[in-house]
């Protein structure tokens, strides 16, 4: 019996995806998967107003994590995976699969990206507007999260996004 | 693969404010209509469609009987965009690259 809620309620949220996507796509001009870069440009902005995080971090984390390559997929030492431009962990996939997104969803640069802002905005709720939440983005312990931190300052710095001596 | 379609399709067009700049030395800054201590589903839910608008298409009039006159059928090829294709081969391939480097990396 749960497991008919459990198959029902993810084929409705399949379809309010898609119901998002044929009452959205009324407008479309249309685009393929292989020309999608140019919206996923776009999708920094989206995500990160979505959420409330800034794109300019969804940004330095995108180029921090893969230099932007939206099919990046990485093997850690650990046996997860990271998957895209913002490197989702597979750590993640069973909750992303609750909220309806399938893991090979996240090969769309789209996708990964608000999939990112989502993860960001955890951690800016539970460690505020911080460099310390933007660390977390990649791991919890203080010592990679710290190096972490200053390696997204430091790309934003490069990009004259912030002064040096911040 | 649907679903991702989907899911993709979705995103590009779902509406967003432009994000505040951050000040210097700012880590991230909230956009004005997020709050700041919420986490919001991944992507964007129906109910969060903006609503409805006088710009958008009338709705077709209602029958008030079954004969139709010709001269009351809509042109629809004045302000429709063209439609074009948006799956295509090449983009089938792709994704069916993506899902075999997925499938592998998994199995690995």
């Amino acid at each position: 019996m749960h497991q008919y809620k459990s198959i029902s309620l993810r084929a409705v949220r399949t379809w309010a995806l898609c119901g998002w996507a044929a009452l959205l796509g009324l407008t479309t001009l249309g685009s393929t998967a292989v020309h999608a870069e140019p919206q996923a440009n776009d999708c920094f902005d989206k995500a990160g107003a979505y959420q409330g995080v800034n794109p300019l971090i969804l940004r330095a984390v995108a180029w921090r994590e893969s230099k932007g390559d939206a099919t990046a997929i990485n093997r850690n030492a650990n046996g997860s995976i990271d998957v895209g431009q913002l490197q989702i962990n597979s750590i993640h996939f069973p909750e992303l699969t609750r909220q309806g997104i399938p893991h090979r969803a996240l090969t769309d640069p789209c996708v990964n990206i608000f999939v990112a802002a989502w993860l960001l905005k955890q951690k800016m709720v539970r460690y505020g507007n911080t460099w310390r939440a933007i660390g977390a983005y990649h791991s919890e312990s203080p010592h990679e999260r710290d190096a972490y931190a200053r390696s997204i300052q430091a790309i934003l710095v490069s990009w004259g996004q912030l002064q040096p001596s911040q | 693969m649907r679903l991702i379609a989907c899911a993709a399709a979705a995103l590009l067009y779902c509406s967003a404010a432009s994000a505040a700049e951050p000040a210097a030395g700012t880590p991230a800054t909230a956009a004005p209509s997020a709050a700041a201590d919420r986490v919001y589903p991944p992507l964007p839910t129906l109910a969060m469609l903006p609503p409805a608008t006088s710009d958008d298409d009338d709705l077709p009039a209602p029958h008030s009987s079954s004969h139709k006159k010709k001269g009351r059928q809509h042109d629809c090829r004045c302000a429709m965009p063209t439609p074009r294709l948006v799956v295509s081969d090449a983009s089938r391939a792709y994704l069916k690259d993506i899902e075999r480097q997925l499938d592998s990396a998994l199995s690995q």
